[in-house]
C-alpha cells in the first residue's frame, strides 16, 4: 500500500531535469580545467587532474549526507564539527597503530553516527528547526571534544589510513576509486531504493507523506544518522590525507557541502535533487577553488565568487523550469526536451 | 527524598562549599591574575595557554597569585565584556591574546587607569598604557622571504600561503615578504591562497597548485607548513622544495631527514612560537612584583630561527643541551616545538605545555633584560613611525639581484 502511494507521489522517470543540471555543472568543471590548461600549458596530465580529484573526496562524501538531509527539507550544520571529531577520534584512538584500527574505526563511525541520530531525534520528535538543532548539537559536541583534547593536535593517524589516501590500484589513486564506488552506492541508495524514494516523497510534501502513512520520523532520524556517518567517513579520510588531526580541520567543509548540493540542482526546500548533482557540485567547487587559487585572487574576491556562485545557482534553479519551458516552446523539434520538463504536480 | 538522601545531599553541598570558603579567605592577600585567551580549539593557542597556566602554578607564583583563565572565543565584543568583568572582579594583572589591535583600547585604558597591569601576547594592541610582548616586529616576513630567495638563487616559482585574511599578522608579514620577492624578477609567485594557519587546508591547496604548476620550487608559509610540505611529498616525492614556516615537530623532523634533503628539501623553522605566552607572563609578573621596570611598552620576543643544520634530537622531555626536536611518536607531528624555550622558560617541560600542569621541582627563574620592539603604526602604537628599513630582513643578508 505504502509503495503504491509512494510511486504515485514521486514519478520514476529515468532522465530528470536534475540530471541535465548535473551534466551542465560537470561541463562547467571541465571548462574550468580547460581554462587552466590555457593559463598554464604545463597543466593537464592525468596525475595532476587526479590530485585535484583526490582533494574533492572529502566534499563528495560529506555532501552526500547534506544532500539527503536537504532532500528532506532540513539542513545539517554539524557536518564540520563531526568531521573534526571523527579525525580527532581516529587519530587519538589509533595513535599511529594499525592494529587499533579494527576497533577504533567502528567506534569512531558509530559515535559520529550517533551525533547525527541525535540531530534526527531532535528534529523528528522535538520538532526543533533543523538548523538550530544541528548547530546547537554540533556546538555542544565540539565543546565535549575541546574538553577532552584541550584543543591540542592528536598523534599520528594509523598508517593504513594514510596509505589508503596515497595508494593506487592499477594506476588509479585509491581515493578516486572510492569516489566512484561512493557515487554508485549513494545514487542507488538515494534514488533506487524504496526508502530513498520515500525521502523524496517526504521532502516534496510532508502533508501528503503523512496521509500516505510514510514513516516520517524514522526516515528523518535515519537521514541525519547517515549525514553523521558520511561526515565521519569524510573526517577519517581527511585525517588519513593530512596524517594528523586538529579540532578545526572540518570547519572549512560545512559551507561547501551546502553549496555542492545547491549547485548540483537540488531544491533547498526539499523533495528534489540527485546525488549525481551533488557530486557534480562538489567536483565543480574543487575545480573552482583550484582556478581561484591559481589565479591568485585576493580573499575578498574568493568570497565574492564563492558566495555569488551559490546565489546564481539558486536563481538558475528557480528560473530553470521557466526557461526550459520557453526553450521547449521555441525549439522546432519539440519532443527533444519533453523528457526534461517537469511532470510532477507539485513543481 | 528520604532523610538519608537529604543528609547525603547536605553533606555533599557542604564539602563543595567548605574548601571554597577557605580558599577565598586565604586568597585575600593574593594577586588576582587573569588569562584572557582567544579561541581554545587550536594547537597554537592551547600550547600558549598551557605554558602560562603551568608557570602560574610554578613556585613561588603558585602561592602568590590567584589565577583564572577566561576564554573569550573569537568575538571581540565578548573579550571587551570579559575584561570589564575582570576589572570588576578586582584583577591586579591581565594577560590576554587580543582579538583586535584597536577595538580593545578603551577597555584596556580603563583597566590600566585603575592600576591593573595589562599585557598582551603574540598579538598586539595600540593602547599606549598596555604592554605588548610579541615577535610581530621581528620581521618574520622579510627574513624568511630573503632566506628563501637566497636558497633559490634569486629565481624560481613559489607558492604563497597566506595566514588568516584580515589579521594584523597576515597583513604585516605578507607586506614584508611581497616586498622581498618583488625585488627579484626571477621569483614568480604562481599561486597563493589563505591557508588559515590550518595544515589540512594548506595541504589541499598546495596539491591543487602543484597540479596546475608542476615546477614549483618553493613555498612560503606562516603556518600550515607541515601540511604544505606533505602535499609536495605526496604529489612530487622525488623533487621537494625550499620552504619557510612554522616549528611543528613533524616538519622539523622532515627538514633534518637526509633522505628528503637529498631530494631538494631545504627548510627554515621560524614563525610565532607559543612560548611567547609564557614569556609575556613572566615579564608581566616581574613588572607586577616591581622586580622589573620597563622603559618601553613594546617588548620583542626573539624570532625562532632554526635551520636544518641546527636541528638536534632530544632524549628527555625538555630542550636541554641545545636539542630542539622530539623523536617521532613522542609528540604529535603538529606539536609546536616553539612551545618550549630553554633560554627564557627553563621551568617548562613537555608535559607542562601539553597539560598546563607545572613541571615537578621547577622554580621560576628570573628573566634577562628584555629587548624592546620597533614601532609599527596601527600594530603596537598609534601616532608613531615605523623604522625606515621595516621591510628589510635583519637576520639574513640579501643576495644581489641578477641583472
Amino acid at each position: 500500500m505504502n509503495d503504491i502511494l509512494t510511486r504515485s507521489l514521486v514519478s520514476s522517470r529515468t532522465f530528470k531535469p536534475e540530471t541535465l543540471t548535473a551534466l551542465l555543472v560537470l561541463l562547467g568543471a571541465v571548462l574550468m580545467m580547460l581554462a587552466m590548461k590555457v593559463l598554464n600549458p604545463g597543466f593537464g596530465s592525468v596525475q595532476q587532474i587526479a590530485a585535484i580529484l583526490t582533494t574533492s573526496i572529502f566534499l563528495v562524501v560529506a555532501a552526500y549526507g547534506q544532500g539527503l538531509v536537504i532532500l528532506l527539507g532540513g539542513i545539517d550544520l554539524s557536518i564540520g564539527v563531526v568531521m573534526s571529531i571523527a579525525g580527532m577520534m581516529i587519530a587519538g584512538l589509533t595513535n599511529g597503530s594499525n592494529e587499533a584500527l579494527t576497533w577504533a574505526l567502528p567506534v569512531t563511525l558509530i559515535s559520529c553516527t550517533a551525533i547525527g541520530l541525535l540531530n534526527g531525534l531532535g528534529v523528528a520528535f522535538l520538532k526543533i528547526p533543523p538548523f538550530i538543532m544541528t548547530l546547537a548539537n554540533g556546538t555542544a559536541f565540539f565543546g565535549v571534544a575541546l574538553g577532552i583534547t584541550a584543543g591540542s593536535s592528536q598523534r599520528t593517524v594509523a598508517p593504513a589510513l594514510q596509505v589508503l589516501m596515497s595508494a593506487q590500484i592499477g594506476g588509479i589513486p585509491v581515493p578516486i576509486v572510492l569516489i566512484g564506488w561512493f557515487l554508485v552506492a549513494g545514487s542507488v541508495l538515494q534514488s533506487r531504493t524504496t526508502e530513498g524514494r520515500k525521502i523524496y516523497a517526504i521532502g516534496s510534501s510532508l502533508a501528503a507523506a503523512r496521509v500516505a502513512g510514510l514513516p516520517i520520523e524514522a526516515l528523518t532520524i535515519a537521514a541525519y544518522g547517515v549525514s553523521g556517518l558520511c561526515a565521519a567517513i569524510a573526517g577519517l579520510l581527511l585525517a588519513g590525507y593530512s596524517s594528523s588531526a586538529t579540532l578545526d580541520m572540518g570547519d572549512p567543509f560545512l559551507m561547501p557541502t551546502i553549496a555542492a548540493v545547491v549547485i548540483g540542482g537540488a531544491c533547498v526546500t526539499g523533495g528534489r535533487g540527485l546525488y549525481f548533482g551533488t557530486f557534480a557540485g562538489a567536483i565543480f567547487l574543487s575545480a573552482l577553488s583550484t582556478i581561484i587559487t591559481v589565479l591568485s585572487l585576493s580573499q575578498g574576491w574568493r568570497n565574492i565568487i564563492q558566495g555569488g556562485i551559490i546565489i546564481i545557482a539558486l536563481i538558475l534553479q528557480t528560473k530553470q523550469w521557466y526557461l526550459l519551458s520557453i526553450v521547449n516552446r521555441q525549439l522546432p523539434g519539440k519532443q527533444s526536451l519533453d523528457g526534461v520538463l517537469p511532470q510532477n504536480s507539485e513543481v | 527524598m528520604t532523610t538519608f538522601q537529604w543528609l547525603v545531599t547536605v553533606a555533599a553541598v557542604c564539602t563543595l562549599i567548605a574548601p571554597e570558603g577557605r580558599l577565598y579567605a586565604q586568597n585575600e592577600q593574593k594577586y588576582k591574575v587573569f588569562l584572557d585567551m582567544s579561541y581554545s580549539g587550536n594547537t597554537w593557542q592551547a600550547a600558549a595557554a598551557n605554558g602560562i597556566k603551568a608557570l602560574a602554578a610554578t613556585p613561588p607564583y603558585d602561592k602568590m597569585i590567584e589565577f583564572k583563565t577566561i576564554i573569550s572565543g573569537t568575538d571581540v565584543q565578548r573579550q571587551i565584556s570579559d575584561i570589564q568583568s575582570m576589572i570588576a572582579a578586582g584583577a591586579k594583572a591581565i594577560i590576554l591574546y587580543p582579538l583586535s589591535p584597536t577595538a580593545l583600547n578603551r577597555v584596556i585604558h580603563q583597566a590600566c587607569s585603575k592600576g591593573i597591569v595589562v599585557f598582551t601576547y603574540d598579538s598586539t594592541v595600540t593602547e599606549p598604557l598596555a604592554y605588548n610582548v610579541s615577535n610581530i616586529t621581528a620581521r618574520y616576513g622579510a627574513n624568511t622571504a630573503q632566506w628563501m630567495v637566497n636558497k633559490l638563487g634569486g629565481k624560481g616559482e613559489i607558492i604563497f600561503n597566506h595566514g588568516v585574511a584580515g589579521t594584523a599578522v597576515t597583513k604585516t608579514y605578507d607586506e614584508q615578504a611581497y616586498a622581498i620577492f618583488k625585488k627579484y624578477p626571477g621569483i614568480k609567485i604562481v599561486g597563493d591562497f589563505y591557508g588559515n594557519w590550518n595544515d589540512a587546508t594548506s595541504q589541499e591547496e598546495v596539491s591543487k597548485i602543484l597540479a596546475a604548476h608542476p615546477n614549483v620550487d618553493g613555498i612560503w608559509t606562516v603556518d600550515g607548513t607541515y601540511g604544505s610540505l606533505q602535499a609536495v611529498v605526496q604529489n612530487r616525492p622525488n623533487r621537494l622544495v625550499v620552504i619557510a614556516g612554522q616549528s611543528n615537530n613533524g616538519y622539523r623532523l622532515m627538514m633534518a631527514d637526509p633522505a628528503l634533503q637529498a631530494k631538494g628539501l631545504q627548510g627554515i623553522s621560524s614563525s610565532a612560537g607559543p612560548a611567547v605566552g609564557g614569556y609575556a607572563f613572566k615579564v608581566m609578573m616581574e613588572v607586577l612584583l616591581s622586580k622589573k621596570k620597563l622603559t618601553n611598552h613594546n617588548v620583542e620576543y626573539p624570532l625562532p630561527w632554526v635551520e636544518a643544520k641546527d636541528i638536534k634530537m632530544c632524549s628527555g622531555d625538555r630542550f636541554e643541551g641545545g636539542c630542539n626536536v622530539f623523536p617521532e611518536g613522542r609528540v604529535p607531528p603538529l606539536f609546536l616545538d616553539t612551545a618550549l624555550d630553554p633560554k627564557f622558560l627553563p621551568e617548562l617541560s613537555l608535559d607542562a605545555v601539553q597539560t598546563g600542569n607545572p613541571a615537578a621541582g621547577a622554580m621560576i627563574q628570573p628573566l634577562p633584560d628584555p629587548k624592546y620592539a620597533d614601532n609599527l603604526p596601527g600594530i603596537n602604537c598609534q601616532e608613531c613611525k615605523a623604522p625606515a628599513d621595516a621591510l628589510e630582513p635583519n637576520l639574513v643578508s640579501p643576495i644581489p639581484v641578477a641583472k
